[in-house]
């Protein structure tokens, strides 16, 4: 475990050294997301000119849940986001021979070898956009709601994370499909959404087949009050059983790999 | 000029097999420009349980305008910004200066292909909508004899629009390298102010206005309002002369970018 900490440390490090050398590109990019927070909260303000609420979400929760997608996508990205967009390539060109060889776990490797500064931006710009509807709420947020909203966002982030590694694994038997993990960036989109709008299977669908449901919409309404305790804790059962999955999902793919010489 | 024709043919036949060959990924791309649609589709049917009419809208009339809007979206939208830029950042373009063909009309036919292709899957994901949502759907169109060649001329304007505009953009890699920042700029701000997300008559007047005079309502906005029955002759008129006023200086633009930037480009190879 100790020999990963120090590992994931250097690996921060030499990515902070050279996201250096691209100051121009972290700027533009930092504008790109401040300009999307703006946008997207005036969005919702325009809609909800026209409407009181919709599926029982009032304009200041529909903020609440805009931050959290902000927010988990945000830490997604960051953590993960450079390793999936690249781990298609890897496979298949047959580079992760070079990943197999290494006395590391390979999943641990291929996840998290690259940090990239600019999506942290999101995550800041998510947390101004949850205070600022903070402050239009009717009801103060209570600090055990608060606890619960951050464990839930950490679920959700690791739920992310594991369905968008599945999606990529699906290379080692799709030869080429380069943009296979441009699919997370759709997965996302619905979760900008609260679930309540869909109904009937495709909704129970979006909660245990793909569930979007956990990415936001569950976490804002523990954040809220709003969320029954059993849906807490399917959250955390969902998360572990998803990481559990992805991983022998991971085993699985790796016996498909055909390595670069064959 | 027959020549140039019969290379612009060969280079579209070309481009179409090469799409047909990465369908798999050519889906996933089109996944992509329809999912904000179909998203606004469920959460304004929501909506609509507690309004009847938001603006001019009726339920039927939204569902129809992001239909629609999607349908455009996926057929009118070029990427070149991705694809000329990495071949600027990697020097492969010079392959491409020295053929006696223009890259920009070259990398025009790809586009070109890659949009056609995507009709394999707009036709049967519309079939798709229209049997889960009724046949009602379709009340909403209200195309007449006299809007319907300025539609088709519109669909062609804003597909150059859009062209001249993404590759104005990735033609800046000859100064920068990476351009997936500023084309991220332009994506957020053309996703606002080209209606993907609310249909720009919803917007506060003072809002709507600003749009009449930048280039993002005549992409989507314009046509699917043809579409809709929305403009009289006069305003249809209108607005594909700013469509083609748009187009005029945004391939002004483009051109003078490429012209400064293979300038700069010869410098440093020698």
């Amino acid at each position: 475990m100790q020999r990963y900490v120090r590992l994931y440390r250097a690996f921060a490090k030499n990515s902070i050294l050279d996201s250096l050398e691209y100051r121009l590109s972290f700027t533009i990019w930092s504008v790109a997301t401040v300009l999307f927070a703006v946008v997207y909260v005036l969005s919702v303000q325009f809609i909800f000119a026209h409407v009181q609420s919709v599926a029982g979400w009032r304009m200041e929760q529909m903020l609440v849940l805009a931050a959290t997608v902000m927010i988990v996508d945000g830490i997604v990205e960051s953590i993960f986001g450079e390793n999936m967009n690249a781990l298609s390539g890897l496979i298949n060109r047959g580079e992760l021979d070079f990943v197999l060889s290494k006395p590391v776990s390979s999943r641990f490797y291929v996840s998290t070898r690259r940090f990239d500064w600019d999506p942290l931006v999101q995550v800041v710009t998510g947390c101004a956009v949850l205070w600022y509807a903070i402050g239009m709420l009717a009801q103060p947020i209570e600090w055990h709601s608060a606890l619960l909203y951050v464990g839930l966002i950490l679920c959700a982030s690791l739920m992310a994370y594991s369905l968008w590694f599945m999606v990529v694994s699906v290379t080692f038997w799709a030869g080429r499909l380069n943009n296979v993990a441009h699919l997370y960036y759709n997965f996302i989109e619905i979760a900008r959404v609260p679930t309540d709008v869909f109904r009937g299977s495709l909704r129970i669908g979006l909660m245990f087949v793909l569930p979007v449901a956990f990415i936001a919409t569950v976490p804002s309404q523990a954040l809220m009050g709003i969320l029954s305790p059993v849906f807490a804790l399917t959250a955390f059962a969902m998360t572990a059983a998803i990481l559990i999955l992805s991983h022998l999902f991971w085993r699985l793919a790796l016996t498909k790999y055909s390595s670069a010489s064959s | 000029m027959r020549k140039l024709f019969r290379k612009l043919r060969a280079a579209l036949l070309f481009s179409w097999q090469d799409a047909l060959t990465y369908r798999a990924e050519g889906f996933v791309w089109f996944i992509n420009d329809a999912v904000i649609p179909l998203v606004m589709i469920a959460f304004w049917l929501a909506a609509y349980r507690t309004v009847d009419r938001v603006g001019e809208y009726a339920v039927a009339d939204m569902v129809h305008y992001y239909v629609m809007f999607l349908a455009l979206n996926t057929i009118l939208t070029p990427y070149p910004e991705g694809y000329s830029s990495y071949l600027i950042r990697n020097g492969t373009i010079s392959l491409h200066l020295v053929r006696p063909f223009p890259f920009q009309l070259w990398l025009l036919a790809g586009e070109v292909a890659g949009r056609g292709v995507r009709l394999f899957f707009l036709i049967p994901l519309i079939l798709l909508i229209v049997l889960i949502l009724g046949p009602g759907l379709l009340d909403a169109f209200a195309l007449t004899w006299a809007t319907a060649p300025i539609l088709l001329a519109s669909m062609v304007l804003s597909f150059l629009l859009s062209y001249c505009l993404k590759l104005a953009i990735g033609l800046l890699a000859f100064w920068i390298g990476r351009v997936d920042g500023i084309a991220q700029v332009f994506i957020v701000v053309k996703i606002f102010l080209a209606g993907n997300i609310i249909p720009l008559d919803l917007m506060p007047a003072a809002v709507e206005r600003m749009t009449f005079f930048l280039p993002f309502r005549y992409l989507y906005f314009f046509p699917v309002q043809l579409l809709q029955g929305r403009l009289d002759f006069p305003s249809a008129l209108g607005g594909l002369a700013m469509q083609g006023m748009w187009l005029a200086l945004a391939f002004l633009l483009m051109q003078w970018v490429f012209a400064a930037g293979v300038r700069r480009y010869g410098a440093y190879g020698g």
